[in-house]
């Protein structure tokens, strides 16, 4: 499936702000995330994730909705065509 | 001899390093008790002046009182002593000793004895302690 | 007096040229700590009900806190507390001045003015001396000149406020600067200052902070230092500063676009967003004390405004100035910056200005306005800077402007009303509302008018666990959110650091006691914070406010968002309105929002 991902304030020697992946693996944020991070070393996982979680500055939104408020979190399954945003968390500005 | 060295291109002009100082010496925050500035360059942050521990030491020379004297290694202001004529401030070629505005004698920068505190302060990490290319 | 704060309040007249020390009582201290706390309850005290705030009366309070002038987090901000021309209410803007830290040397934690000068004056306070003085050359100078020409005179180790031609004119969007770069900007503070003929204040000062357990001070510090080297979030939000907010509101879809028409701007990305500033940053810049130090210093290299040089830009400048009015060139919205900074105004309603008039241009509404000739088109930022100077000198069509949207969409008409987008009389700052119920409420509530500093509830609603489009939750989060920046504006610290290391609000009981010596408790603080909003609100109502000026503008009740991923997003009436009541009943307010008996009784407050 093609994946749409824009990166903000993480990823930026790995990635442009905007780009489309082909992507095959397991269809949930979850498994695209691991994807991520195999792809682009694996120490990124740790900046990430923290036990199975997102890092509370790190914010990770699907089609513009966030995961911290989907019920299923990292299991919420991705279909072709969906957008994902990683960033950092902002807060005031 | 020791002395600190501010990369003046990374300086963010944030006078961390000043408020430091002056709570050091002084145990006040204080930016016109300070042994170290970071001067305004028109509307941006320019050049620092903190004490460049010559050898020989034009301020110690024009002293007095012989209230600056070389000490362990360092260009050590006695205050005690000092009785504020102002000469040391004009004999010292960077402009790197005031006086202080409370007690009215000379402040410079004193390596905190041993361990500088701004540079453990300076968020950017844009001060040293080199050694003096002089000795 | 003898630990943190300096123990004095400055009261001047400019009318008469008397001035006073007054003590700092114990209950301004124990009550409402400092800054905007102390604006609360001095703005009431001082400014007589239903005074012009153009008029000597209003008094202008320039005010820090216990923090202030101390190596803690955030501690060099001052904050300028008036009755706004704008609103007709409480505004309190914000600013990082070496003013600040030269207020408390010089012995003062605040200046409260009233009154008007004879002729142009500057109020210079060197330790105990004051003086008023008059100062016929600076009158018509910009705040760059203005500032140079005071540090010429009086050294360069002095803090400034000044004026420039925006606040001699009293345009309502006049700010107050300091080192150049920092204003005070919001609510028309800049006007009140010219209104009173005062130019300038340039404060000096030999004394120093002292803290009670100053070495306990340094312990934290220390320890802060080291949390926010090992914070990967502080350290790449250091790195972007605050553009990085672009890339945010625009993937949500929520930017500012063309006088709020639409709320993603393409064109951005890469140009004035924050991948886009970096491209002209030269160099890293930081408040005084601050280990942050997240603001930046751009040069642009090349083109027609090549050479221009500032601190900057910031998130909400690039926004009102750049996808605002379809400009995505960044060296044109650093130009527009900058020429904002010289002239003393506000970019935030400057752009919010900017934009409403060309969305009245491209509705053809503009046809029938006396002495309009040229129109002004989205993406044309050459017009654009050029009405700058215009509006700040109120000639030609940027008189029009110079009042701010809502007198202008009154002028045109109907409309007009729809999309004049402000709240309060004050201007949008660059998140659009109908993103989520959280912002819309922040923006309806905020006492000083639309204003994203009270609140950013988007953290919770957008990026974080609650949705946007529902109101549950909502009221809880914007009156927290308010609550604790209300805390951290009246210790007066900066919010940011806060929110990035980050620092929680029972830190704070650690670093005021280490300062001042008094134990303020975390619960302590909280009710404060209740108190103060409580007072201002009270304020509010005296001067005319009401329920019916909390609210939105109706593009954000009838018109969806057209694109973006919160598309057709927009704020429905009947749940602002629960959302609001429920809101009040938080704040302890009834259905009108008039604080009860109750609330004034719980909060220490005299009812009058």
């Amino acid at each position: 499936m093609k994946i749409e991902i824009t990166r903000i304030g993480i990823l930026e020697n790995d990635l442009p702000p905007q780009s489309r992946i082909e992507y095959e693996g397991p269809a949930t944020l979850g498994g695209f995330l691991g994807f991520i991070a195999d792809e682009f070393g694996p120490g990124l996982i740790g900046n990430l994730l923290d036990r199975d979680q997102l890092k509370p500055h790190i914010v990770m939104l699907l089609n513009g909705r966030s995961i911290r408020a989907l019920p299923e979190g990292l299991k919420t399954p991705i279909k072709d065509g969906d957008h994902i945003i990683l960033s950092i968390m902002m807060d005031g500005g | 001899m020791p002395r600190l060295k501010v990369n003046e291109n990374i300086c963010v002009g944030c006078l961390a390093c000043e408020l430091v100082c002056s709570f050091q010496q002084t145990g006040e925050f204080n930016l016109k008790r300070s042994g170290i500035r970071i001067l305004m360059e028109g509307m941006f942050p320019g050049e620092a002046r903190v004490c460049r521990q010559c050898l020989p030491a034009p301020c110690m020379q024009a002293c007095p009182v012989t209230a600056i004297q070389e000490r362990d290694a360092i260009v050590e202001l006695d205050r005690e002593k000092c009785s504020g004529c102002g000469l040391c401030v004009e004999a010292c070629p960077y402009q790197a000793i005031w006086i202080d505005p409370q007690d009215d004698r000379a402040r410079k920068c004193n390596l905190c004895h041993g361990s500088p505190e701004c540079v453990q302060y300076c968020p950017k990490n844009a001060i040293v302690l080199e050694k003096n290319p002089e000795t | 007096m003898a630990y943190g704060y300096s123990g004095k309040i400055l009261f001047v007249d400019l009318s008469s040229g008397d001035h006073q020390d007054q003590e700092l009582s114990e209950t301004l201290i124990k009550q409402d700590v400092g800054g905007r706390g102390w604006g609360g309850f001095l703005l009431n005290e001082m400014a007589p009900p239903g005074v012009d705030p153009f008029e000597p009366p209003n008094v202008l309070l320039f005010l820090t806190g216990p923090i202030t002038g101390t190596l803690a987090p955030g501690g060099s901000k001052y904050v300028v507390v008036t009755k706004s021309p704008v609103s007709g209410g409480f505004c309190d803007s914000y600013s990082s001045g070496r003013l600040a830290l030269e207020m408390k040397a010089a012995g003062y934690d605040g200046l409260a003015i009233i009154g008007k000068a004879k002729e142009p004056s500057i109020l210079s306070i060197n330790n105990q001396k004051v003086e008023i003085l008059p100062v016929p050359d600076l009158w018509g100078k910009d705040t760059f000149q203005t500032e140079k020409l005071l540090k010429d005179k009086y050294g360069e180790e002095v803090g400034v406020a000044c004026i420039g031609p925006a606040g001699e004119n009293l345009v309502a969007f006049a700010s107050i600067n300091s080192d150049y770069f920092r204003q005070a900007a919001r609510g028309g503070v800049g006007a009140v200052m010219g209104s009173k003929h005062l130019k300038a204040i340039v404060v000096k000062g030999t004394g120093g902070v002292r803290c009670y357990d100053g070495r306990r001070l340094m312990e934290m510090v220390r320890e802060y230092k080291t949390r926010l080297g090992g914070s990967d979030h502080a350290q790449r939000r250091m790195k972007y500063g605050t553009p990085l907010t672009m890339n945010i509101t625009n993937s949500l879809g929520m930017l500012p676009t063309r006088n709020f028409q639409e709320s993603v701007f393409p064109e951005a990305t890469g140009e004035i967003d924050g991948d886009g500033v970096l491209k002209d940053v030269v160099r890293h810049r930081g408040c005084i004390g601050c280990l942050i130090a997240c603001s930046k210093i751009s040069r642009v290299e090349k083109g027609e405004f090549a050479g221009d040089i500032l601190e900057g830009p910031e998130y909400e400048t690039l926004a009102m100035l750049g996808s605002n009015l379809g400009v995505a060139n960044r060296a044109a919205v650093i130009r527009a910056n900058l020429l904002c900074d010289r002239l003393g105004l506000d970019t935030i309603s400057a752009g919010n200005a900017l934009g409403f008039l060309m969305e009245c241009f491209e509705k053809g509404l503009m046809r029938g306005q006396p002495g309009v000739t040229r129109e002004l088109k989205f993406g044309d930022y050459r017009y654009g800077i050029e009405l700058l100077p215009q509006i700040a000198h109120r000639q030609g069509i940027g008189a029009l402007l110079a009042d701010g949207v809502r007198p202008l969409a009154r002028r045109i008409g109907a409309a007009a009303e729809e999309f004049a987008m402000h709240v309060k009389g004050l201007e949008f700052p660059a998140y659009d509302p109908r993103a989520g119920y959280g912002i819309a409420l922040a923006y309806a509530v905020s006492p000083r008018g639309a204003c994203h500093r009270r609140a950013w509830p988007p953290r919770i609603e957008l990026l974080g666990n609650l949705p946007p489009d529902t109101i549950e939750g909502k009221p809880e989060i914007v009156k927290r959110m308010f609550d604790e920046n209300c805390i951290f504006h009246s210790l007066l610290v900066c919010d940011f650091p806060c929110k990035m290391v980050p620092l929680e609000v029972g830190e704070f009981e650690d670093y005021l006691h280490a300062i001042t010596g008094i134990q303020f408790s975390e619960r302590d603080l909280w009710t404060m914070a209740e108190r103060v909003e409580t007072r201002i609100r009270l304020y509010n109502l005296r001067e005319g406010l009401s329920r019916g000026d909390d609210t939105l503008p109706w593009r954000v009740f009838e018109e969806g968002l057209p694109g973006g991923p919160r598309k057709g997003a927009r704020i429905s009436r009947e749940e602002f309105d629960r959302m609001l009541s429920r809101y009040y009943q938080l704040r302890g307010w009834d259905e009108k929002g008039v604080p009860l008996p109750g609330t004034l009784q719980k909060l220490g407050i005299p009812s009058s």
